[in-house]
């Protein structure tokens, strides 16, 4: 931890950000969808640590539980993508010929469309609610693992501690499971720790077209793109969901630099 | 007899480029045959690219055989998987790096269901004090193991299985010559213990001097003479392991 300050950092940040979701229902100061026609846009203050939006909503609030959904978009959405990238990558790095070949075209094909248009198109049909959204964001994005995985289980499955293991007869399924994913996991998670952060990301983007996790229910990016017609006049409903996005993009990428030193 | 090996043939593809054209092929063994008696030693010598290693692999059944078969006696080898085990050469790269050897130890008793579970513990110290390690072993990683030591524990490991055949391929060649010597020492007398049978690969004449009871001279995938160990080392018939013999001295 000493010697490496980005993991800390990064864990501090991510922490942080967790501890404030987990704890949204204690620590939020107000109602987070509290409807106050005495009380809008009303710049920070002590009532208000963060002001108001434009329909009197606690800023300070929506981002508290804003951070909850912001946050297991990313993990549920990475989880699913590397949940599919190690079953996948494993599996073409392992058997190898025809179902490497199948897996990999199949892979080629998905990257080579744009993963923000297949997303649009797919959450243009399906109603964009926050599973809908997770699974999405997860279904486009296992193809990044799936090669890591794939590439480290080539190389390692002819080193000899995976043939003494079959010698003693371990199943395919306990050699890929028990020996090789272990082996194999470093990269992927510095992999996955970014690939939070890009779905986070990716979650705005979507709440900036109207397509991401929709109101009233907050989410950091639809707070955001909500603040867009209020642009010129309240500074803060822009400024700090913005801000609290750029730190948690950047404590996922110390965290990832930080993994990338310790695997080394 | 516990096994019988006909006509081993195995050819290896060279392939190229993204479509994996043929960019040639070779021929890792050719028509390798001989007959293994139990309770024996059967020393397989030859120069590094002959073959040895594709042999062993075949006969675990960890790469399949371009043709020939192999026939083993069911009175002696009835669960292969169990039966049969291999010690690599590269002691550094034949444990998983990830796992104590604790759990390294418990894969064999696990995956044959040989103990209880409870007994586990009682059995992985037994194995380790029986290859000249102590208990405190258990708990730690394979880097904190010099060569020597990680050839040990992977000895252990194979044994926990209660192997009836054992192949050896080059399992000292990689370590200083004291512990070559202190492990040789160790592969006697487990083979007194267990009622094992050897196959021992190495391009070291001495060695196999000193452990075989027939040798198998192997040459460019080969088999070029097969004798037993006094026969060979007192009057070789063939020029090329004359002149192993000659650059062992
Ligand atoms: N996986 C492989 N693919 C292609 N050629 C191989 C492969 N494994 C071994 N060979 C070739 O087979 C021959 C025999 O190799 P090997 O059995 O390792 O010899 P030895 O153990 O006696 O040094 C060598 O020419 C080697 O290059
Ligand atoms: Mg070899």
């Amino acid at each position: 931890m000493k010697n490496n300050p980005y993991l800390f950092w990064g864990l501090a940040i991510i922490v942080f950000f967790s501890g404030v979701a987990l704890l949204a229902p204690w620590i939020s100061p107000h109602d987070p969808t509290l409807i106050d026609g005495q009380n809008l846009l009303m710049p920070p203050s002590l009532k208000y640590w963060l002001g108001t939006d434009g329909l009197g909503r606690d800023l300070l609030s929506r981002m508290i539980f804003g951070a909850r959904i912001s946050l297991s978009v990313g993990i549920i959405a990475v989880g699913i993508s590397i949940f599919l990238g190690l079953l996948l990558g494993s599996c073409a790095g392992f058997y190898g010929k025809t179902v490497d070949s199948l897996v990999m075209r199949f892979a080629d094909i998905m990257l080579c469309i744009p993963t923000f248009f297949l997303i649009l198109a797919v959450i243009a049909m399906v109603e964009p609610s926050i599973y809908n959204i997770m699974i999405v964001i997860g279904l486009t994005s296992w193809m990044g693992p799936a090669r890591l995985i794939r590439g480290e289980i080539l190389s390692l499955k002819e080193r000899e501690f995976i043939q003494a293991e079959r010698a003693l007869g371990a199943t395919d399924a306990r050699i890929i499971i028990r020996h090789l994913i272990p082996n194999a996991a470093g990269p992927v998670l510095v992999n996955a720790t970014l690939g939070i952060a890009g779905a986070i990301l990716l979650e705005s983007s979507l709440s900036f077209l109207g397509l991401g996790v929709q109101p009233p229910i907050p989410s950091w990016g639809n707070i955001l793109i909500e603040s867009k017609s209020t642009l010129g006049i309240a500074w803060w409903i822009t400024l700090f969901p913005g801000l609290a996005i750029l730190v948690t993009i950047l404590g996922f990428n110390f965290i990832s630099e930080g993994l990338k030193k310790i695997i080394g | 007899m516990i096994l019988e090996a006909r006509d081993i043939s195995k050819e290896f593809k060279i392939e190229q480029g993204m479509f994996k054209s043929e960019a040639g092929r070779t021929l890792a063994l050719d028509k390798v045959s001989f007959v293994l008696d139990e309770f024996t030693t059967l020393g397989v010598v030859g120069e590094s690219g002959s073959g040895k290693t594709t042999l062993a692999k075949i006969l675990l059944g960890l790469v399949p055989a371009s043709s020939g078969e192999i026939v083993f006696n069911d009175k002696f080898i009835k669960d292969f998987r169990k039966d049969v085990q291999i010690i690599f050469q590269n002691p550094y790269n034949s444990l998983d790096p990830k796992m104590r050897i604790k759990d390294a130890l418990y894969e064999p008793l696990l995956i044959h269901n040989i103990l209880p579970r409870r007994s586990f513990r009682l059995k992985a110290t037994e194995l380790l004090n029986r290859v000249g390690l102590d208990e405190s072993a258990l708990e730690r990683y394979p880097v904190q193991f010099s060569g020597g030591q990680r050839q040990r524990i992977c000895i252990a490991r194979a044994i926990a299985c209660e192997p009836k055949l054992l192949v050896l391929d080059e399992p000292i060649s990689s370590l200083d010559l004291t512990i070559q010597a202190k492990l040789l020492e160790l592969f006697l007398e487990l083979k007194r213990e267990f009622n094992l049978t050897y196959i021992f690969i190495s391009h070291n004449l001495c060695v196999i001097k000193y452990i075989a009871d027939k040798v198998m001279v192997m040459h460019q995938g080969r088999v070029i003479e097969e004798a037993s160990s006094s026969e060979i080392f007192a009057s070789p018939s063939q020029e090329y392991t004359r002149e192993l013999l000659e650059a062992a001295k």
